[in-house]
């Protein structure tokens, strides 16, 4: 499917989410207000079992920072992870860049708060949006507990919030906490969607199809189970 | 040396040890690769901390310098930071009082905010029109009632109507939730294999 949508025989149109939709709408609305906005990754770095969804999530903050440079919007970030310094600061300095805005960029927009620690990390972030009341908190990535007491903080100091991880535990928080939730996989469908290639959008076509083999897998295993076959078990033991 | 900075030598920096690593779980020839590749990792890692703590000191360096707002905060910041690091290397004892009797009690009181926020969730999702927020509502006080000590006393349709929400469509929509995300994993990490996504370099 990623290579029929790159040569062009069948780019798939995907349903907009409307956490994309409003991405620029919630930059739009910190610049009319003339405050920042707070961008989180999660607790998941680069280099551990959470990496793809700190992956998608950064694919998501690069269009956010390019619309943060072209409102002139400050952002923050605060690190959990050393080894994402150096890429979070790219990333920002290269949006204010493509935004038009280049001397907007401050090395001050990135702050440590200690390699994995979540409390370090609760604290900063809950007295950054409890002072400075930014306009929107967007959160993405893999979210642990500190979902619950960030999203709590950023509701209380009334941000508009977007929200999204594939972690299973935290589906309703972000549902109930959030204005724009992106649940389950809709982070990494939203990763994919807001580049717009063609290979990106295929991607998701393929994920699409595997979805429904699935579905008929399951049908067909319980349809055998039932009829008292051990086949399809043994299959899948494999 | 500009060569290093190209996309490409990027990439491959990525896509290389993955596939080491994912090539080892399935057919476990190249353990030793995988291994060589994990100390690697681990080693950079460790490097990378030193970033951090120099953004660390030249944030805070900035603040008192520039006699920004709050800046006495970022004293006591800096003098636990050196404190307990010259503790953690020449006074053990030291070093053991402020892990046992300042860091954890601290840390103790900030997992408390986990119940506050909880009824901020519940009340701000109480006060939603969202029919699927209102769906959660419903499961959250079923769950609520169905873990209550004297539930039974207050009514003996709780236990079974409980069970079956948590064995049956909780466990289906997690289940369901659960292969979408993996799924989504796959698509990602081919995504990556391929070059397509690249986000993880920065902008």
């Amino acid at each position: 499917m990623i290579d029929r949508a790159r040569r062009g025989i069948e780019v798939p149109k995907v349903r907009k989410l409307a956490a994309l939709q409003a991405l620029r709408e919630v930059v739009g609305r910190a610049a009319e207000q003339n405050k920042s906005i707070h961008i989180s990754t999660g607790i998941g770095g680069l280099s551990d079992e959470w990496a793809p969804m700190t992956i998608a999530a950064m694919a998501i903050f690069r269009r956010v920072t390019e619309y943060a440079g072209e409102f002139g919007v400050p952002i923050k970030y605060y690190c959990i992870r050393a080894h994402m310094i150096p890429a979070m600061e790219d990333m920002i300095q290269s949006g204010y860049v493509k935004g038009g805005r280049p001397e907007m960029y401050s090395s001050e927009m990135i702050e440590f708060v200690g390699d994995g620690q979540q409390r370090a990390y609760m604290a900063a972030v809950m007295g950054y949006l409890s002072r400075e009341r930014p306009a929107a908190n967007i959160m993405l990535g893999a979210g642990f507990y500190e979902t619950y007491i960030v999203l709590g903080a950023g509701a209380v100091a009334g941000c508009l919030q977007i929200a999204g991880t594939p972690r299973l535990y935290y589906q309703g928080t972000i549902v109930a906490l959030s204005d724009y939730p992106l649940i389950g996989q809709e982070l990494y469908a939203a990763a994919a969607e807001i580049t717009g290639n063609p290979p990106d959008l295929g991607s998701l076509a393929g994920q699409d199809y595997s979805i429904i083999i699935c579905l008929i897998l399951m049908i067909v295993t319980a349809l055998l189970a039932t009829a008292g076959t051990t086949l399809w078990s043994k299959l899948l033991a494999w | 040396m500009s060569w290093l900075r190209r996309r490409e030598v990027c990439i491959a920096l990525y896509v290389i040890p993955a596939l080491i690593i994912l090539i080892n779980h399935f057919t476990g020839q190249l353990s030793a690769a995988q291994s060589e590749v994990i100390l690697w990792a681990s080693i950079l890692a460790t490097f990378a901390i030193f970033l951090g703590v120099i953004n660390m000191f030249q944030h805070h360096i900035t603040v008192l310098t520039r006699k920004r707002p709050r800046w006495p905060y970022s004293i006591i910041l800096l003098a636990a930071f050196i404190s307990t690091f010259i503790f953690n290397y020449t006074y053990p004892t030291g070093y053991d009082f402020i892990i046992n009797n300042l860091l954890s009690s601290l840390q103790m009181a900030l997992l408390a905010y986990v119940g506050f926020y909880s009824y901020t969730l519940f009340f701000r999702a109480s006060g939603t029109k969202n029919p699927h927020v209102l769906m959660l509502l419903i499961a959250m006080l079923l769950g609520l009632f169905y873990n209550l000590p004297m539930r039974d006393a207050i009514w003996t349709g709780w236990a079974p109507i409980g069970t079956w929400v948590k064995d049956v469509p909780n466990t289906g929509g997690m289940n369901a939730l659960l292969i979408g995300v993996a799924l989504g994993t796959i698509t990602l990490f081919i995504r990556t294999i391929l070059g397509y996504e690249e986000s993880y370099l920065g902008g």
